[in-house]
């Protein structure tokens, strides 16, 4: 009995090779375990005929060889099984390289993403955000900043009037007169808004545009607290290693005033086409508020003390961009706006 | 403004290079656009701020170069040979309005060779950009580049009576002036007449009658101070701007005038020859004394967060020529030059001081704050609206606030805010509707065969109200073509209606206002009394565009834009737009948001076919449905519309699902089966609806 084991066990692993299927496999497991004519089964029955001396010997015999059996076909019936799942999936395969199916994404306008992230820079050092009708009166526009009628300030400011008393506001500078008219210090404000300058549309002229206003009123506020809320601001704005400059310049509603320039980042300074050859391109213009301006607000120019900054959008966003010509913000043209 | 570089080099020595003096100067305020080498000369362009007259003159900038470099400026050459005979026997002078010239000087020369210039003098004024005209001529527009001051060369044999009369013009009064033209003069322009007649536009241009020629043997030479306002508004109403207007509009020095006098008549016996008669014709009733200003130390660090070492203060206040008068411990008293009208408060000192002092020198810091910041709420609503719109796949554009009249009222029967000079007719009136633009941006694509956009604006329209005038804020939507790019996933078909009002929904619901509670009004809908529900807009196509309302309120128009729009646009597809006014939209509070128990128990499907009349919509099936007032209701949706040749021509089919579902039981078949009885009953009677099929379980 011993040697049909032996045999069985040869036969077996035999016929198992050649099994490629779970249906072969199960077919293999009838021809040795099947109840009425499974081989081992009949071995099994046998045992009983077998001596009592030799039946102990000869039963731990066959119980292992039907142990190894059963665990090598569960063995063989678990690969098959992986081998069939791996099958079909590779029969499912997808050419995952074609396009993935996506409603296309709109685009936010260049200057509303400028606009945005200038508003969050302040919004986080505290700013918060105003807003103020874009027909404006000459008393808000210029006279309560310090623009009086035949002041030569209002020749470069060339200004679209729908009325005698109501024109396009030229800046955003109104704002700070109606948001100090209802408010008291400290005050820190930004808004931003549309302007409008008679100005025929070439590459550098928008008859209308956009800028970001900003003032900052309290007692104790200083020239020091402006170059350092505007460093601070092109830094987090265009990047860590920008440098910036303040120059000397007039506006009618800030003295000191001062034009801020930040270093060219194409040429790091070195002179190249885009800033002039001068190393530095200027970004926006700031001063402290002029004490006559404070004086139409019924502020005491003698407590408080404030600075103001105005901001053109579209000028960050070209030199953000690089773009070159300032039609593009208002061509609408899919083919620009779909690049941001 | 331009500046040479060794003229400049006559009133200040320079020891750096012509490239870094145009560095520097930019830094203290001085604006050097460009350098440009001539010959052995360097020419620097300025770019001068309004406030900054005084240095519209080779002098002037001298003087900011003086500041720069702490050098003292050079004395400027007044030497004068007179002869004995005195002036006052050649000329008088009458200053009539006061008001207008505060001070009016000359001097005569007689026996003049008016000639060409010689060829420096040529060249320094080309160099400059003036033309040559005579030696006469050329050297009163020298001293102007010079000094500043502008002067004027009258031939005196030409001026009556030999008197100068300062006056206002007389009504209709006429004069020539050196370019040829004829002005008609008003009252309030001043002029310099004789004892008949205008000879000059004073401060401005020179008559033709009264100017030099080669013949001239004696000349009157003007120096004068002339008030700022009058010169601009003449200047102005008559649109002549001259080198000398541009200069008295702005201040010019009113202690300048005898200095510039001497200068000019010093180089006219040299180059000219004649005899420079014994002193100065001064009319000057009113000496210009400025007051002294108090300049505080603290203020100083008040406003620029630092102090300034006193003796540079001092340094630099000297060498701007606000000469102290007095040093206290608190600060210093300081006279101010007639040459700077500009510097008349403290903070115009502290300024002058802070440029020479250098911007750069002052610390960086930050305020610091007591309170927090906020957004008001429209800034974030704004901002939830953009970003929606972007992932609903919106493009955003932004087009000009004026646009042009006609096309406006296309869309709007607002009266429009007209420019009193637009740029053009395009862009006459300020825009009543979004629309215009949005379509021209739209067009712009098409045009170019895109076919398929979706594009928004948001920004104000402007209207009358009361006459008053009213901004409000807009989104306006276009949206045209392809639901879909062609693509291998799906198969692509044109946007409706319903896509656009879906996306609207999405908005809606973005903003927290309940998308169940908001109700879209057809253009053509009619109230049980037969009256129209909605004032329906032309711009839109009748059938197929609606009024979007939430409680009492209108939240906007939404449709198809009408055939007859689309066929001016010369677009020949269906387009679908929305008006959405957005104050309305940011003043929904969104309702706050509760937690309701998640159901436990299953819900049951039922669906529900049937035929109706065409013009019962689908709001008042679903309405119906809920006047049943079955609390398990959960929910109601459309599956399937049908209408077409298996029907007859005022029916249509539709298909409901019905989900019923309790919140504390598993509801029985008979349950739902009594609900749905019920409301096909109530669908019935009340609507007269056919009901299809007989009530099946799907789930």
């Amino acid at each position: 009995m011993l040697e049909k084991s032996k045999q069985i066990r040869n036969t077996f692993y035999e016929e198992a090779n050649k099994a490629n299927s779970i249906q072969e496999l199960a077919e293999l497991r009838d021809s040795y375990f099947g109840r009425k004519r499974g081989l081992l089964t009949l071995l099994m029955k046998q045992l009983r005929d077998v001596t009592p001396d030799n039946r102990a010997e000869i039963g731990k015999e066959l119980n292992e060889l039907k142990l190894e059996l059963e665990s090598a076909l569960e063995r063989m019936k678990g690969q098959l099984e992986v081998q069939v799942l791996n099958d079909r999936l590779a029969s499912e395969q997808v050419d995952v390289t074609l396009p993935g199916n996506r409603r296309l994404l709109g685009h936010a306008h260049p200057l509303s993403q400028v606009g945005n992230e200038i508003e969050d820079i302040f919004y986080s050092m505290g700013y918060s955000i105003e807003d103020g009708p874009e027909i404006e009166t000459p008393y808000y526009n210029f006279e309560a900043l310090n623009i009086p009628e035949h002041h030569p300030a209002r020749d470069a400011q060339d200004t679209f009037y729908v009325s005698d008393s109501l024109l396009l506001r030229t800046h955003t500078s109104p704002v700070q007169i109606r948001t100090m008219e209802t408010r008291r210090p400290p005050l820190r404000i930004i808004c931003p808004g549309r302007v409008f300058r008679h100005d025929n549309p070439d590459a550098t002229h928008s008859p209308v545009f956009h800028q970001v206003e900003g003032l900052a009123v309290d007692e104790g506020i200083t020239f020091a607290d402006l170059k350092g809320t505007l460093e601070y601001f092109l830094k987090a704005f265009f990047s860590e290693r920008t440098k910036v400059r303040f120059r000397p310049s007039y506006f009618a509603f800030t003295e000191p005033s001062a034009e801020v320039d930040i270093s060219c980042f194409v040429c790091s300074g070195k002179g190249c086409r885009i800033c002039k050859m001068s190393g530095w391109i200027e970004v926006l213009g700031a001063g402290m508020v002029n004490p006559a301006v404070f004086n139409y607000v019924h502020y005491d120019p003698e407590r408080y003390t404030g600075f103001a900054f105005g901001i053109g959008i579209e000028r960050f966003a070209m030199v953000k961009y690089s773009i070159s010509n300032i039609q593009h913000f208002y061509e609408s043209d899919l083919r620009f706006l779909e690049q941001f | 403004m331009k500046i040479s570089w060794q003229w400049l080099k006559e009133f200040v020595d320079i020891d750096v290079s012509p490239q870094q003096l145009a560095a520097d100067l930019t830094n203290v305020g001085v604006v050097v656009e460009t350098v440009e080498p001539l010959e052995a000369d360097f020419l620097f362009e300025l770019d001068l701020t309004t406030n900054r007259p005084d240095c519209l003159s080779h002098v002037g900038v001298a003087r900011e170069v003086s500041a720069l470099y702490r050098k003292p400026l050079k004395p400027i050459d007044v030497r004068l040979e007179q002869s004995p005979s005195p002036v006052n026997a050649h000329v008088t002078v009458e200053i009539e309005s006061r008001r207008l010239c505060t001070r009016y000087s000359a001097r005569v020369i007689c026996g003049v060779q008016v000639a060409p210039s010689p060829e420096w003098l040529v060249r320094r004024l080309e160099a400059l950009g003036l033309r040559s005209i005579n030696n006469i001529a050329d050297i009163t527009n020298y001293v102007l580049m010079e000094l500043g001051h502008p002067l004027h060369a009258f031939d005196l044999v030409r001026i009556e009576g030999r008197k100068i009369i300062v006056r206002e013009a007389r009504h209709e009064e006429r004069l020539v002036t050196i370019d040829g033209l004829e002005r008609k003069l008003e009252r309030g322009m001043l002029v310099i007449a004789d004892q008949v007649r205008p000879v000059a536009l004073a401060g401005i241009m020179g008559g033709l009658e009264s100017e030099i020629g080669f013949s001239t043997r004696e000349v009157l030479l003007e120096s004068a101070w002339f008030d700022p306002l009058s010169i601009r508004r003449t200047s102005k109403s008559l649109a002549v701007h001259t080198e000398a207007s541009h200069r008295f509009e702005r201040g010019a020095d009113v202690n300048a005038t005898v200095l510039a006098l001497d200068r000019a008549a010093s180089l006219i016996r040299r180059l000219a020859g004649g005899q420079v008669q014994q002193g100065v014709v001064d009319c000057y009733p009113q000496v210009v004394r400025r007051e002294p200003l108090f300049l505080r130390k603290s203020r100083i660090t008040q406003v620029m967060g630092s102090e300034i070492q006193p003796p540079v203060v001092g340094e630099i206040l000297n060498l701007l020529n606000f000469k102290i008068v007095e040093g206290l411990a608190e600060g210093w008293r300081v006279d101010l030059p007639t040459s700077r009208l500009d510097v008349e408060r403290e903070i115009d000192l502290i300024e002058e001081i802070a440029r020479h002092y250098g911007y750069d020198k002052f610390l960086s810091t930050l305020p610091t704050w007591k309170e927090g910041s906020r957004r008001r709420p429209e800034y974030s609503q704004q901002k939830i609206l953009k970003e929606g719109l972007m992932h609903l796949g919106y493009s955003e554009t932004l087009t000009y606030s004026f646009v042009d009249e006609l096309e406006n009222q296309g869309f709007t029967d607002q009266q429009p805010i007209r420019l009193l000079s637009p740029l053009s007719t395009e862009t006459g009136v300020m825009r009543s509707s979004l629309l215009p633009g949005l379509l021209r941006s739209f067009l712009r694509n098409y045009n170019r065969g895109m076919r398929s956009a979706r594009i928004y604006e948001m920004g104000k329209t402007y209207r009358k109200n009361a006459g008053q005038v009213q901004e409000d804020e807009y989104l306006g939507m276009i949206t045209s073509g392809n639901y879909q790019e062609k693509s291998v996933h799906s198969v692509t078909r044109a946007i409706n209606f319903f896509d656009l009002k879906g996306d609207i929904e999405i908005l809606l619901q973005l903003l927290g206002i309940p998308v169940k509670q908001v109700r879209f009004v057809g253009s053509m809908h009619r109230t049980e009394k037969g009256e129209p529900s909605c004032s329906p807009l032309r711009h839109y196509h009748p059938g197929v565009s609606a009024e979007i309302r939430w409680g009492g309120q209108k939240l906007g128009f939404l449709g198809q834009l009408h055939p007859k729009v689309c066929e001016q646009y010369k677009i020949k597809q269906p387009v679908l737009v929305a008006e959405i006014p957005l104050r309305p939209w940011y003043n929904v509070r969104a309702t706050e948001k509760a937690f309701h128990e998640i159901p436990r128990f299953p819900s049951i499907q039922r669906d529900l076919s049937m035929f109706v009349n065409k013009d019962i919509d689908y709001s008042t099936i679903e309405s119906t449905i809920q006047q049943a007032h079955i609390e398990e209701i959960q929910k109601i949706f459309p599956f399937d519309l049908y209408m077409g040749e298996r029907l007859p021509s005022d029916k249509k089919g539709i298909s409901i699902s019905i989900v019923y579902q309790a919140l504390d039981r598993t509801l029985t078949e008979e349950e739902v089966n009594r609900h749905h009885e019920k409301i096909e009953a109530l669908l019935t009677e009340t609507l007269g609806v056919e009901i299809r099929t007989p009530s099946k379980d799907v789930m």
